[in-house]
This record gives C-alpha cells, sequence and structure tokens, in this order.
C-alpha cells in the first residue's frame, strides 16, 4: 500500500514515515525545506494546487500536520490545523483515497478530572479557550465531517505518554483494518498514563 | 447577568445586508461601533448584495464606524473596548484561505476579545445549510429544531462556520461568555411583490426585517439556560420542516412576517 505521511517534518510524522516504510510504500510530504527522510518532498499544506499531483497513486493518507508549528501566531495556529487538515481530505476525496488517519492529541480529554476513565467515543473533547488547545479539535472536526470513514488517533506525548512503537502499531492498524463504510473512530494511543 | 438593555454594542462585519438589518432594529436602541473591513461609506455606495437586500446606513454621532480587520486580534480588541456586547455578522463563503480566516479565526479573535474585556454577551452568527448532499444535513427530516448537531460536510462556507461555531461555544462554556449564535438560510424583504404571489416560499426563510429585529431580542434576552445557545432565526412556516420555537421560548422573538402570500394560491 501506497501511503501518505503528511506532516513528516513534525516529530510524528517523521517518526512514522520512517517506521511505517517498513511495511508500507511510504511518501513523506512536508511543508519544511528539508529533511533526512528518504524521497521527502516539501509541498505547501494548505493548497490543493500544491498537494493535489503528490498524492496520485496514493492510496492512504496518515495526516500528522494538525498541530501549528512553535511561533506561529494563534490565528496561524488555529488555521493551519484547520486548512491542512480541510485540504488534505478534500485532495484525498478527489483522487479517490478511501482512508485516512489523522492525528490528534490526547490533551483535548486532558481536563476531565482525573478519577474519570475518559473513553473516545463516548466522552466529548475538552479543549480550553485557547487556539493551542482548540487546534486538535478544529482538526478533528473537519476530519470527521469530511472523512467520516477515516480514524482519529490521539497521541500523548512522543517517547513518554506515548512510544513510538506504540504510535507504528496503532497507525499500521488503522491503515490496514478493513473498511465499514460510514466509520469514524476515535482512538486514544497511550502507553502509560490515564489514558492507557 | 448578560441581558443589554442600553449601552454600547460593536458590530464586527456590518457591512453586509444582515449587519444593515441590525443597525436598522439597532442604532435607536444603542450606541453602535459598526466595523467592517471596508470603511462604510464605501460599503453604502456600494451597489447591494442583491438587488432587494439592505444596504447599511451610515451613522453618525453618538455612534462609530470603524475598519477593523477581524482576522486582526488587535483591532478586534481596540473595537470591543468599552463595549456592553458584540454581534458578529462577518462572513467569507468561497475563498479557501480567506473562509478559514474569517469565518473561524475571526470568530476566535472575536470571542478571546470579548472575554479580554469583560464583555457578557456576544451573538455570533452562522448558516444551517439545508441541502448538502449527504445523507447527515437533516434534509429529509420534519420539525428540525436549532439544537441539532449540523454536520456540514465538505462545503468550504459551512464547515469553516461550523469550527467558528465550535470556537465560540468553547469560550462560552470556559470563560464565562454568554454565545447566542444566531442562524439562517434564506433571506428575503418583507415585501411580497404582485408577481411573486403564489410562487412558494423556502422552508427556512427569514425577512430582512425580522432579522434585524431578532438582535435586539437577543441583546434584550434574559439569561440564558446554557452559555452556549443556539437559535434558529426564521419564519415558523405551515412546512413544518423548521422550527424556530426556542427563539420564541427563550429569546421572545418571532418573526413578523410569515408570507403566506407566497405558499397560497392566488
Amino acid at each position: 500500500m501506497r501511503v501518505a505521511v503528511i506532516g513528516a517534518d513534525r516529530p510524528w510524522g517523521a517518526l512514522l514515515a520512517a517506521e511505517l516504510g517498513v511495511e508500507f510504500e511510504v511518501v513523506a510530504i512536508g511543508a519544511e525545506e528539508t529533511s533526512d527522510l528518504a524521497g521527502y518532498r516539501q509541498v505547501d499544506l494548505l493548497q490543493r494546487e500544491a498537494l493535489d499531483p503528490v498524492l496520485a497513486g496514493v492510496e492512504a493518507i496518515v495526516h500528522a500536520a494538525g498541530g501549528g508549528p512553535a511561533g506561529d501566531g494563534e490565528g496561524a495556529v488555529l488555521d493551519t490545523a484547520a486548512r491542512s487538515t480541510y485540504v488534505a481530505l478534500t485532495a484525498a476525496c478527489a483522487v479517490g483515497i478511501e482512508k485516512a488517519v489523522l492525528l490528534s492529541d490526547l490533551d483535548l480529554m486532558r481536563d476531565y478530572p482525573e478519577e474519570y476513565i475518559v473513553d473516545p467515543q463516548q466522552w466529548n473533547a475538552l479543549p480550553r479557550a485557547e487556539a493551542g488547545s482548540l487546534a486538535p479539535l478544529m482538526a478533528e472536526l473537519v476530519g470527521r465531517e469530511i472523512a467520516r470513514t477515516g480514524r482519529c488517533l490521539r497521541f500523548g506525548e512522543l517517547g513518554a505518554e506515548t512510544t513510538a512503537d506504540d504510535a507504528v502499531e496503532a497507525v499500521r492498524q488503522a491503515l490496514t483494518a478493513e473498511r465499514r463504510g460510514h466509520d469514524w473512530l476515535l482512538a486514544h494511543v497511550a502507553s502509560s498514563g490515564r489514558f492507557a | 447577568m448578560a441581558t443589554v438593555n442600553e449601552g454600547k454594542v460593536v458590530l464586527f462585519g456590518a457591512g453586509g445586508p444582515v449587519g444593515a438589518s441590525a443597525i436598522i432594529s439597532l442604532k435607536d436602541h444603542y450606541t453602535l461601533r459598526v466595523t467592517d473591513l471596508r470603511p462604510m461609506t464605501e460599503v453604502a455606495a456600494a451597489p447591494p448584495q442583491n438587488p432587494r437586500a439592505p444596504i447599511p446606513e451610515v451613522l453618525g454621532p453618538p455612534h462609530e464606524n470603524r475598519v477593523v480587520d477581524i482576522t486582526d486580534y488587535a483591532q478586534v480588541l481596540m473595537a470591543c473596548e468599552g463595549m456592553d456586547a458584540a454581534i458578529n455578522v462577518s462572513v467569507v463563503r468561497p475563498h479557501p484561505v480567506l473562509a478559514f480566516q474569517v469565518n473561524m479565526v475571526g470568530a476566535y479573535n472575536v470571542a478571546k476579545a470579548c472575554v479580554a474585556c469583560g464583555i457578557k454577551r456576544l451573538i455570533h452568527t452562522g448558516p444551517f445549510h439545508t441541502s448538502l448532499g449527504h445523507n447527515a444535513d437533516y434534509w429529509n427530516d420534519f420539525q428540525v429544531e436549532a439544537d441539532i448537531p449540523l454536520h456540514p460536510g465538505k462545503d468550504l462556507y459551512a464547515v469553516s462556520k461550523y469550527l467558528g461555531r465550535h470556537i465560540t461555544r468553547v469560550f462560552a462554556e470556559r470563560e464565562g461568555l454568554e454565545v447566542l449564535t444566531f442562524v439562517y438560510t434564506h433571506f428575503r424583504p418583507r415585501e411580497i411583490l404582485p408577481e411573486e404571489h403564489g410562487q412558494g416560499v423556502y422552508p427556512y426563510s427569514t425577512s430582512w426585517e425580522d432579522t434585524g429585529e431578532a438582535f435586539l431580542y437577543g441583546l434584550r434576552a434574559p439569561e440564558m439556560p446554557s452559555p452556549y445557545e443556539d437559535f434558529f432565526i426564521c419564519a415558523r412556516l405551515p412546512h413544518d420542516k423548521y422550527r424556530p420555537d426556542k427563539a420564541k421560548r427563550l429569546l421572545g422573538w418571532e418573526a413578523k412576517d410569515r408570507f403566506e402570500a407566497l405558499y397560497t394560491r392566488p
């Protein structure tokens, strides 16, 4: 399966692009100019015209660009999260890609009391009224509305709450899961801590 | 208490016909700070959005007209300073970049500035897309009420406005800001022309005049049951497809224009 990892210039995207290459033919895409990844391609992730041609022949996408890069203003953080997801998923639909995995953030659930058993399918996201907290929710809402046959995986901090091995395995399973029609699935990928 | 019976109200995106309707209804009751990306004199001199849509009146003192780019937080914050309430009727529909900037980031900027300035009530606005071509748009349903979760699908305008609504909801639930979201689909003039008799009316329709008056009720309504509330702002029509009953119940507002002449055989 040919899989595009969008946001391969971000920590989770870079990890997944490298590790998924063992099983899949990975197309690593990011907004930054350079990357150590083989075959990495720089693309403006906010423009359909730039992304569409890169997705030719791709069968699934992993969207890891939902969070804004550090240092951006609040508007840019929100815009990057929402619009990059919108661009990625509409582009995927346009070329007939039927499977998408969207990476999100366990921080959306962090403000529930520690003693609650928080299930991703049954508990609403609880972001704060701050752009950085709202950004992953914007990406999730766009993803849910457009994909509805995709997977959304909420990760914790790389290497701490969510280990690299567990993250790669979760994405691998999401990419190979059987499609079941309208099928938006939220999952928490935590190796330790309250969401494990 | 978030009720605003008098005082100062800032309008964002007031250069469109919804803003024009709001200005007409509010100008004699509040001191308005009317803002838009373009100078209001320029807006008023331009052709209307469609031939029968209202054009904003350029108000003189004690009201104020100000150019504000809603995507610029500093400008939005300055516009909110000293205000008692805010109304956001800004919108960009087809542009792939500006739709997110105005409909989502703009909503964020307004909500954040309201909190920063101690404004207690924000009236936010947005569309209800009745027919998006997918199976979750409620098009085949009847007796649809305002509290349903929307499903904008991939429609750029619908989804970017949908994100803005969620942002204002989070500010309402987290920051003590009371947000009333007024939802619209189809506007038309109050006046029914002779040639329109018996031509039918869209099941979710609102006259421009009723549209403006709803803002007055929104500002003056008592405290809401929840910090965030959605309202269908439309006429109660015999189609019974969309029900604006919540607006009557919580705001005391109901449309005066029922458009009987449009759906009755001449």
